[in-house]
């Protein structure tokens, strides 16, 4: 099993997290999970913008079509109020969540 | 929760564009993937083409999006639609909560109406909050005037530093003759100041002013319309009032009929009886100065009064002027049934809201069956707390339609 495979049920929790830093297109935002991951987690597009649609759908991020430099267009997301509030429940579960499974192991 | 309802609507509105601008979003994704591939020492061809690689299928990312947009839009109306198809398996509950909620809510829009412009819209008048009326209690007998004789008027018009002016008035009638009618008219008599007082501007032709003769008239703008058919050459013309005839000098806006409903203003005339101290006669509205309240005035008019008493003993020994906002001394009577009735009338609508709630709930007890087959099927709670709501929000739009049309 792929340590790709943890990252599905975590990746609302990846995006509203660098969501929380500052707003940020996709592409950034696939950027920085893989850099802050150091190359350790890897969203595919695939996966990212459907995610991304989905929570916009739930009101929890905001997007706003912008024309970058060179005449491209870009759909940057934000986080809405609503959004950060998600980011810290979803944030505090993952700590249970890791320090069960972290005590799990060291008691086996 | 409204944020991610408007962005369903324009999802739902606008679906073109949405799927033009979800085509943006990976075009650009893509131009950044192929710059950030160059920069790793890729030639562009080789860096679009395991950018585009990278991505996936496109196609299938589109039509993933499309679907997590479309689940929630299409839900939404699904809900409704489930909701008007069951409610119109149960005839007889929808019609029975339709017309409750039509009824409750029915009265309180025709209420509400006429609260709203008895108690909650402003006089038609300049600054009305310092427009006042008089009232003069006897403290003897208990009795209460609104009417007062003219030495009192003259002497509270000599409070200049109290009041900025003050006009006398009669809510009296006269019988005018026309060509082939006679009818009476609410023909109020008022002195020369009476307009300017009350800061309202005539809509055509000028305001009574002092030296005006006896035989002048002002109209208000609701006789205007139904004598005159709302004729603008009417200045000049002649109405023959009390057997004379009165040359009519102005028309008022609309909205201004004090006192009570006036359909004209002609000059008070003033007879000797009434100049007799202790003659009651005359009601009178007053202007006060900028900045002075109601309660300070009547600090100044509790010294007035004793002053009254001390100079002129036999008809003021025990008698209180008061001064009271002219808003509520032309409600007075009108007010406190109005709020009663306001009072009911939400009483009505609670009722009616808490009968619908019954209804829908002994619904929500038959419907057990049909709520835990889809319970089994996969239907989450939030999915069917959204079938019930939706319902209700039939219901009650529905209600409230017919009842805004009754």
């Amino acid at each position: 099993m792929g340590k790709t495979d943890y990252l599905q049920g975590a990746l609302d929790l990846l995006i509203l997290n660098t969501l929380a830093l500052s707003p940020n297109h996709g592409w950034g935002i696939q950027q920085r999970i893989r850099q802050v991951s150091r190359e350790a987690l890897s969203v595919s597009q695939g996966s990212l913008y459907p995610a991304l649609h989905r929570l916009e759908a739930a009101g929890l991020v905001s997007s706003e079509m912008t024309v970058s430099g060179n005449n491209r267009k870009a759909r940057v997301y934000r986080l809405t109020t609503a959004g950060r509030k998600r980011l810290n429940v979803e944030t505090a579960d993952w700590r249970q969540f890791s320090l069960a499974i972290r005590r799990l192991l060291q008691g086996a | 929760m409204l944020v991610a309802i408007l962005t369903r609507l324009r999802a739902l509105l606008q679906r073109g564009r949405v799927a033009r601008e979800v085509d943006d979003e990976l075009q650009f994704h893509v131009a950044k993937e192929t710059e950030s591939n160059i920069k790793l020492g890729m030639t562009p061809t080789e860096a679009r083409r395991t950018a585009l690689r990278a991505l996936g299928g496109i196609e299938q990312t589109k039509e993933t999006i499309r679907d997590v947009r479309a689940l929630s839009i299409d839900g939404i109306w699904r809900d409704l639609r489930y909701a008007i198809r069951g409610l119109s398996r149960v005839p007889g509950f929808a019609a029975v909560g339709i017309l409750t909620l039509a009824l409750g809510i029915g009265a309180n829009v025709a209420i509400l109406g006429v609260v709203d412009t008895v108690l909650l819209r402003p006089l038609p008048y300049f600054e009305p909050e310092r427009l006042v009326a008089f009232t003069a209690s006897d403290m003897k007998t208990g009795a209460e005037y609104e009417i007062f004789g003219m030495p009192d008027i003259q002497d509270l018009r000599a409070e200049k530093d109290l009041f900025e002016g003050l006009a006398a008035y009669q809510t009296t009638t006269a019988v005018l003759r026309g060509d082939e009618t006679v009818e009476r008219v609410k023909a109020r008599q008022v002195s020369g100041e009476f307009f300017q007082v009350q800061g309202v501007r005539p809509q055509t032709g000028r305001w009574l002013a002092s030296e005006d003769p006896p035989a002048t008239v002002v109209l208000a703008h609701d006789f205007w319309r139904r004598r005159f058919g709302a004729d603008t050459n009417v200045i000049g013309r002649t109405l023959e009032l009390v057997g004379a005839r009165h040359a009519i000098v102005g028309v008022m806006p609309p909205g201004f009929a004090f006192p009570a409903d006036a359909d004209m203003w002609t000059p008070i005339t003033v007879r000797p009886f009434m100049t007799q101290r202790g003659v009651r006669a005359i009601q009178a509205v007053g202007r006060l100065k900028p900045a002075t309240t109601v309660s300070e005035a009547n600090i100044r008019m509790a010294a007035w009064s004793k002053r009254m008493a001390l100079d002129f003993p036999r008809p003021h020994a025990a008698i209180q002027t008061r001064v009271l906002p002219l808003h509520d001394a032309l409600l007075g009577s009108r007010k406190l049934p109005l709020v009663v009735i306001f009072g009911a009338v939400v009483a009505i609508l609670l009722i009616t809201v808490a009968n619908v709630a019954a209804l829908t709930s002994v619904r929500g007890t038959q419907r057990r069956a049909e709520l835990s087959i889809r319970a089994s099927l996969g239907a989450g709670r939030a999915h069917i707390v959204r079938l019930i709501m939706a319902e209700s929000a039939v219901l009650g739009a529905a209600g409230g339609g017919a009842g805004l049309v009754t």
